[in-house]
This record gives C-alpha cells, sequence and structure tokens, in this order.
C-alpha cells in the first residue's frame, strides 16, 4: 500500500503534527535551552522559528515538485541512482535514529518519574509494540489519533499552567538578554533540533488532500508548537528561576507546583499521562516515517510488512545505544542539534537544489 | 462463506473483549504501590548530630487511627494517629534506608507537606540538605519548609488538638499569612539565585492551658516564633516574630497582622499625667482600682497603655525598585495598604474626616517602623540580604550588578533604603467612635 492510497486532510496534518513534534520538546527542552540562555530561553523558540519554516518551506517545494511521491522515490531521479538511494538510506537512519531516541527519553521519563523498578525493555518494547499496531494502519489512522489528541493536550498544558499561576514570579525572568542575543540563538539552534522535525513533511505530504493547504497548515502547527514552547519555557522559568537548567524534566515538576486550593492539585500523574501518549504518537509518526523511507529505498512493495521488525530494532537500539541518563541529556546538549540538522536542513536542501538546477519534476502525465 | 466470517469477526470481538478485561485486572502490575503496604510520612525534622550526620525523624500516618472519632488527649481512651521513628545516616536517603529497617511497610515520603531543619543543622549549611530535597523522587517539591530554635525532632513530639494530624495543624498555621511561607522550591531558588539570600519561617513549640481531662499530659501546640535568617546557606539569626512581619512587608507578602500605635503618634505630645512622687505605692494601687471621676477623664487609666489604636491590614502592595542616586544605588521601598481600624482605645474622634489623614500618618510611620527595624537586623547586624536587594540591582542594572556581586554583601550593608507608605484607613470596622465611652471622653 503506497501512502498515497491513504489521505489525511490538513486539519487532520496539523493535529497531527503539533502534539507529535511538540510533546516531547514541551516536557524537556525549557531545560536544555536554559543551560545556554538562562532566564531568556523563552526566547529560544522564536530563534529557532526561521530555521525551521525553512525546513517547511524546501520540504514544501519539493513535495510541488514530486507531489505523489515520498523523499526515497525521487531522490534517485533527481541526485542519480546509488546517490539517491544513499540519500534515501541517510533520511531513513535519521528516522531510526530518532525513533529510537524518542523510545528512550519516553522510557526514562517513565522510569524516573512513575515506575523506578520497571525495567527500561518492558517499557520502550510495550510503547514499540502499541506504536507498531497504529502505524500499520496507515498515514490515515495516524491523523485520527492525532485528532483525537491534539486538543486534551493543549488543554493539559494550559492547565497546569493556570494551576501554577500562584507560583509563578515574572521577576524571574529579568533582566532580559542579560548576557546578550548569543546565548539565545545557541538555545534556538538546540530548539531548532526539535522544531526542524518538520522535515517528516518528506513523508507525509504525498498523504495529504490538497499540497498547498498541507504545507499551510504544517506553517500554523510550526507557530503552534512554538507559541506552547514559549509559554511554556517562561512558565517553567517564572517558577524555577535558576534552578531551571539543572531540573530533568521541569514542566513535570511545574505541574507539581500546581494547585487549585486543595480542590485541584498534583495532576502530575496527567502529565505523564499526557507525555505517555504524546510520546506514542511521535514514536508512530517517525516509525512510519522509517518504515516507508526504508521501504522505497530498497523498493519494497509493501512497508507493512517491515512495520513489526522495524518497530523490534527501534526498541533494541533505544535500550542499547545509550548507559544513561547523563548521556542522553549530554547528547541532547552538544552534538543532537547540529547532527540532525544534516538530516533536517542540509539534506532536502541540497536534494532541492539538485533538482531545480537540473530542472528535475515529476512527469505530467504522473500526476495525478 | 459469509457466515464463517461472520463467525470468526465474531470470535475475534470476543477475544479483544477479553483481552481487554484481562488488561483492566492487571492495572499496575510492575511497580504496584498498595496503599495498605506503605508507611506514609506527613512531617520530617532534620537534625545534626553531635558527630556531623543527618538524623532524620519521621512521623508516620497511622489511617486507621484516622478514623476514630473524639480526640486525640489522654482519656479518650485512644491512641496517636501518628508515630516517630528516626534514624541516623550521612545523607537524606541513607537515614531513609536506615528509618526503612524499622519499619514494616514501604517507606513513602510523596506526603510529607512541612519539612523541619534543627538549628545546628542550618547553622552549619542547608545547601547539600536541598540538594537531596529536590533530587529524591518521591519528594514534592512544594512542601513547606520550616527552621526550629534548638532541636527540630523536638517539634515532632507535640500533638495539637485542632486536627488528627499535627501536619495539618503546623501547615495551616504557616498559612494564616503571618509571615511568609517558604517551600523547599522557593528557598532553593534564593540559595541558587544572585543577590538573594534565604530566609525561613521558625516554628517552635508552646504550651497550652491543660483542662481538666488534660492534666499530667503534655500539651503543646506549635507557635511561630519569627523567621530565621541566612546568609548564603548558613543560618546567621532568627528575626523574632515582630521584626519578621517588617519582612513580610518588605517582600511583598504583608502579613495578615495588627500593629497597635500609640496615640497622639507624637512622643512630645503631653502624656497622660503620671503619678506623682509622693504618693505612697498603696494609695497608687488604689487610684487604679477606682473607677474613673466623671468628666474627661481618660478610660482604662489602669492599662500600661491605654491610649492604642489597632488598624487591621486589609490589603497591601509593596514594590522595591533599585535607583541610581548621585552614582551610587539606592533601594526605593513604596507601600501601599488599605486598613480597617479594629481598635480605638484612645477614644479618637473617627467620625472627623479631617482625623483620618492624621491617623494615616501615623501609621504610615509605625509600618516604616517594622520595615526599618527588619533592615537593621539584616543589614547591619547579619548582613543577610533576605529582601534580595541584590536581584532587584541584578534585574535593573545587569551591567553595573557585574561590578558589585563579588563583595555584595559589603556594599548591602551601608545600602541606603528609602522607604515611603501609603496607608489609607478606608473604615473603623463596625462602629464609629467608642460606644462604651461618653462624650466628653472622645479625644478631638
Amino acid at each position: 500500500m503506497h501512502p498515497r492510497e491513504t489521505r489525511m486532510s490538513p486539519v487532520q496534518l496539523f493535529m497531527l503534527l503539533v502534539p507529535g513534534i511538540g510533546s516531547t520538546a514541551v516536557l524537556g527542552l525549557p531545560a536544555v535551552t536554559a543551560a545556554f540562555a538562562r532566564q531568556d530561553a523563552w526566547l529560544a523558540p522564536l530563534a529557532a522559528l526561521p530555521a525551521s519554516a525553512l525546513v517547511i518551506w524546501v520540504c514544501g517545494r519539493l513535495a510541488a515538485r514530486f507531489p505523489d511521491e515520498t523523499f526515497a522515490e525521487y531522490a534517485p531521479k533527481v541526485v542519480g541512482w546509488l546517490p539517491g538511494k544513499l540519500c534515501g538510506l541517510l533520511l531513513f537512519w535519521y528516522f531510526f535514529h530518532l525513533d529510537a531516541a524518542i523510545s528512550r527519553e519516553f522510557a526514562d521519563f517513565l522510569i524516573a518519574t512513575a515506575h523506578p523498578r520497571t525495567p527500561m525493555a518492558l517499557a520502550v518494547g510495550l510503547a514499540a509494540f502499541a506504536t507498531a499496531v497504529a502505524v500499520r494502519h496507515g498515514p490515515e489512522i495516524l491523523g485520527r489519533l492525532g485528532e483525537l489528541f491534539a486538543l486534551p493536550a493543549v488543554l493539559l498544558i494550559l492547565v497546569i499552567v493556570g494551576l501554577a499561576y500562584s507560583s509563578v514570579d515574572m521577576r524571574l525572568l529579568e533582566p532580559v538578554l542579560e548576557n546578550g542575543w548569543r546565548p539565545v540563538f545557541v538555545s534556538g539552534f538546540l530548539t531548532q533540533a526539535f522544531t526542524g522535525q518538520f522535515v517528516l513533511l518528506l513523508v507525509l505530504l504525498p498523504s495529504v488532500n490538497g499540497l498547498q493547504h498541507g504545507v499551510k497548515a504544517s506553517y500554523l502547527a510550526l507557530g503552534a508548537i512554538a507559541a506552547a514552547l514559549v509559554l511554556v519555557s517562561a512558565v517553567t522559568i517564572a517558577v524555577f528561576g535558576p534552578l531551571t537548567p539543572n531540573l530533568l524534566w521541569p514542566f513535570f515538576k511545574v505541574s507539581r507546583v500546581g494547585s487549585f486550593g486543595t480542590v485541584l492539585a498534583r495532576v502530575d500523574p496527567l502529565v505523564t499521562g499526557l507525555w505517555v501518549a504524546g510520546s506514542c504518537l511521535k514514536l508512530s509518526l517517525h516509525r512510519y516515517a522509517a518504515v516507508v523511507t526504508l521501504a522505497h529505498t530498497v523498493g519494497v512493495r509493501d512497508w507493512r510488512r517491515l512495520v513489526l521488525p522495524m518497530s523490534g530494532l527501534v526498541a533494541a537500539y533505544a535500550v542499547g545505544h545509550l548507559e544513561s541518563t547523563v548521556e542522553h541529556g549530554y547528547m541532547l546538549s552538544y552534538f543532537w542539534a547540529p547532527y540532525t540538522q544534516l538530516f533536517q536542513l542540509v539534506l532536502p536542501a541540497v536534494v532541492l537544489i539538485v533538482a531545480v538546477l537540473r530542472g528535475v519534476e515529476a512527469k505530467r502525465d504522473e500526476r495525478g | 462463506m459469509r457466515g464463517a466470517s461472520h463467525r470468526r469477526g465474531l470470535a475475534r470481538s470476543v477475544l479483544a473483549a477479553a483481552g481487554f478485561v484481562l488488561f483492566l485486572l492487571c492495572g499496575g502490575c510492575y511497580d504496584r504501590i498498595e496503599l495498605n503496604e506503605l508507611a506514609i510520612a506527613d512531617l520530617m525534622a532534620v537534625d545534626l548530630t553531635e558527630d556531623g550526620l543527618l538524623k532524620v525523624s519521621l512521623q508516620f500516618i497511622i489511617p486507621s487511627e484516622l478514623t476514630n472519632p473524639g480526640g486525640t488527649g489522654a482519656g479518650s481512651g485512644l491512641r496517636d494517629p501518628f508515630y516517630v521513628i528516626e534514624a541516623v545516616g550521612e545523607t537524606i536517603p541513607e537515614a531513609f534506608s536506615r528509618v526503612q529497617a524499622k519499619l514494616p511497610r514501604r517507606l513513602f515520603t510523596s506526603h510529607l507537606r512541612v519539612i523541619v531543619i534543627g538549628e545546628d543543622l542550618a547553622r552549619a549549611g542547608i545547601g547539600p540538605l536541598f540538594e537531596s530535597l529536590t533530587r529524591v523522587r518521591e519528594l514534592r517539591i512544594s512542601a513547606d519548609v520550616v527552621v526550629t530554635q534548638g532541636e527540630a525532632a523536638e517539634l515532632l513530639r507535640a500533638a495539637p488538638r485542632l486536627g488528627r494530624l499535627p501536619v495539618s495543624a503546623l501547615a495551616n498555621m504557616l498559612h494564616q499569612r503571618i509571615v511568609p511561607v517558604r517551600s523547599i522550591r522557593e528557598v532553593a531558588i534564593a540559595l541558587a539565585s544572585d543577590g538573594v539570600d534565604p530566609f525561613i519561617p521558625a516554628v517552635g513549640l508552646t504550651q497550652r492551658i491543660e483542662t481538666e481531662l488534660e492534666a499530667g499530659v503534655r500539651a503543646q501546640e506549635y507557635e511561630l516564633t519569627g523567621v530565621g535568617i541566612f546568609r548564603g546557606d548558613r543560618l546567621v539569626g532568627f528575626a523574632p516574630l515582630d521584626v519578621a512581619r517588617g519582612l513580610a512587608w518588605l517582600v511583598d507578602d504583608p502579613p495578615f497582622a495588627v500593629a497597635t500605635i500609640p496615640w497622639p503618634p507624637e512622643p512630645d505630645q503631653p502624656a497622660p499625667p503620671l503619678e506623682r512622687p509622693d504618693v505612697s505605692p498603696e494609695e497608687a494601687l488604689i487610684r487604679r482600682d477606682a473607677p474613673p471621676a466623671l468628666g474627661p477623664a481618660r478610660l482604662g487609666s489602669g492599662l500600661k497603655e491605654p491610649n492604642r489604636i489597632s488598624p487591621l491590614v486589609l490589603r497591601a502592595r509593596v514594590n522595591v525598585q533599585a535607583e541610581i542616586q548621585d552614582g551610587r544605588i539606592v533601594m526605593k521601598v513604596d507601600a501601599r495598604a488599605i486598613d480597617d481600624i479594629v481598635t480605638n482605645q484612645a477614644g479618637l474622634d473617627l467620625t472627623d474626616p479631617d482625623v483620618i489623614p492624621e491617623l494615616e500618618k501615623a501609621l504610615e510611620a509605625s509600618v516604616e517602623e517594622r520595615m526599618r527595624a527588619m533592615l537593621r537586623l539584616a543589614q547591619e547586624e547579619l548582613e543577610a540580604d533576605v529582601v534580595g536587594f541584590g536581584a532587584i540591582v541584578r534585574r535593573r542594572y545587569p551591567e553595573l550588578w557585574r561590578e558589585l556581586r563579588r563583595d555584595w554583601h559589603a556594599y548591602y550593608r551601608d545600602l541606603p533604603v528609602y522607604i515611603t507608605v501609603d496607608v489609607k484607613v478606608r473604615r473603623t470596622g463596625l462602629t464609629a467612635n467608642p460606644p462604651s465611652y461618653r462624650p466628653e471622653q472622645i479625644r478631638k
């Protein structure tokens, strides 16, 4: 089954991308950005906006040239057979690695906050299996899952912010730009590793009804995610001030601080729930992208056969590729951002430039 | 054909439903925590032992005793719904593990609502303690923190009468807005911030009056005694309650409290006539107890200070700003309050609109004096920047702060603080002039 055979609407794409990209960033990112920009970390998502918009633009231009194909299908036509296949493999590796990293982060959070004695293989494995089931049903089902989940996720964030209101001290956000713009841009670069995940569009856009509306929905999703990240970062810093960079999941701690009298307090299990649901959505999105990209690179007709084995591989890699949360945190801060830029921006941009220079696009009669 | 597939479909749904039910049954198989397998701690005291170790005392809830009706004191025939276990360790988690060795159930610290820090530990430094308090997974970062004068574990002996659990009595008392409450989070922020020294409310024990039933029982209640002042992470002194209220004003958490003023406010006004020196002590006593004569004589002249007016702060807002004047930094404190008058035993004529501004002026002076008393203690005696003047300077003048931060405490010592207070008396309780005074006893 080819991605173009099942469809989702631009609205579904929007509701899929917002939690599918934003969910993991909301919880952990403020700590990473605050390590560099301190109380200015809430500006980091704004600094990341232009580069992330560029990612969407590149994906959109490529999709305009090849409206019915995924990256792995048209890359060989653009840059030649062998380099094209290599590009496909590189993109596959990116999705695979990211999927494993998300699994790892998901399990780390679950274990650190709720189930300290649960073996990681169990947490990762269960998530891998559950998401594999979702992925096998194709992009349409993912879109519907997004629809189901986006609104509660946004509401929960607002509830947490509202509950934490009494602990918010806006003075902790001052002085603004104490050390100039430089740390903000460094943090923006780190944020770009998350917001640049819009490179998913290389795989998703062929499944969306109406290319232009799909791209527009993606820009809107980027705006929504950036707004959510600014809000979450600002609130986190206003609650925890100089403690923020050293908290592993600062927004989770924010949810523990908040209360509405004695009526409503300790909503942190809900955050864990949000995290589980959001991570699973994100996991399935990237699993789907990885599987489809690999299938189209090596020429497997039915990508769905690859889902279960791929899930097993992702789970195994997730458990094995890092020793501890320390390595994970270090990787996120110092390695992840430049590394992911290669796949999120450089790879598609190079293919686009070559396509423009050589004037390659899908033949008219192939357009449907 | 169709029937077969239908049957297969049915079988699949039944299987799926069965699987779903099975999932429901194993809710939390892994890492499950059953309520009746937990020892729930709600109050913790940490002390420093003589050989420099941490002594952790934990008060546990006994849920089955909680449901018993009646009081907790002697004579009710019931046991307290709590008990205390302590253990010594080099770190908090190590002490926890030693407490666990004395418990039949799993130690559960998620419900700790108040952490009590002993004076010795506070004087030795609380930085390492707060490292553990913020790292341990189960602990809630929103738990309140208090210090004691003397040993913290003493506080766990009290069984206050109001409330089934001592911890709710303690926590609810802290939240009466007498001095600002501090949570683990707020203290940790103060420790990690540039230009702020922490303060933590100080709590002690007080005796309650024994009733018939309680005779012979240790009858102790919690009492808020002021605020412990820190420099860096080390306790350097205590501010008594009256002074601590000045701190409450300075950190914009004005106390729900009464600050009585004398009337007339100026000391050079003619004070009530003193006893003539030639009056013998016996005669003075007779005069004191004699009823006031008719005429303008003051009421209550046997009181030590009969000429008093007590306001109640209804709402208040305090803004602290740093400014540069003549090349040096000064702090400007601007306080605004709306007051109610709850006692006018001085007999001031409160029906006269012209009197109110004078009264407001006197109230403003008293609020300023409260803050000044706190600043004298913090700036001159203890050199601890508990208000966070340094952080305020940093926010307003980041470049200047980079030069100052190195020896901020020396600078802070002589930092000029200008205080302006604006008090509005908006109402006078339920009465106008003192109803129990005769017209000629009203002070015009």
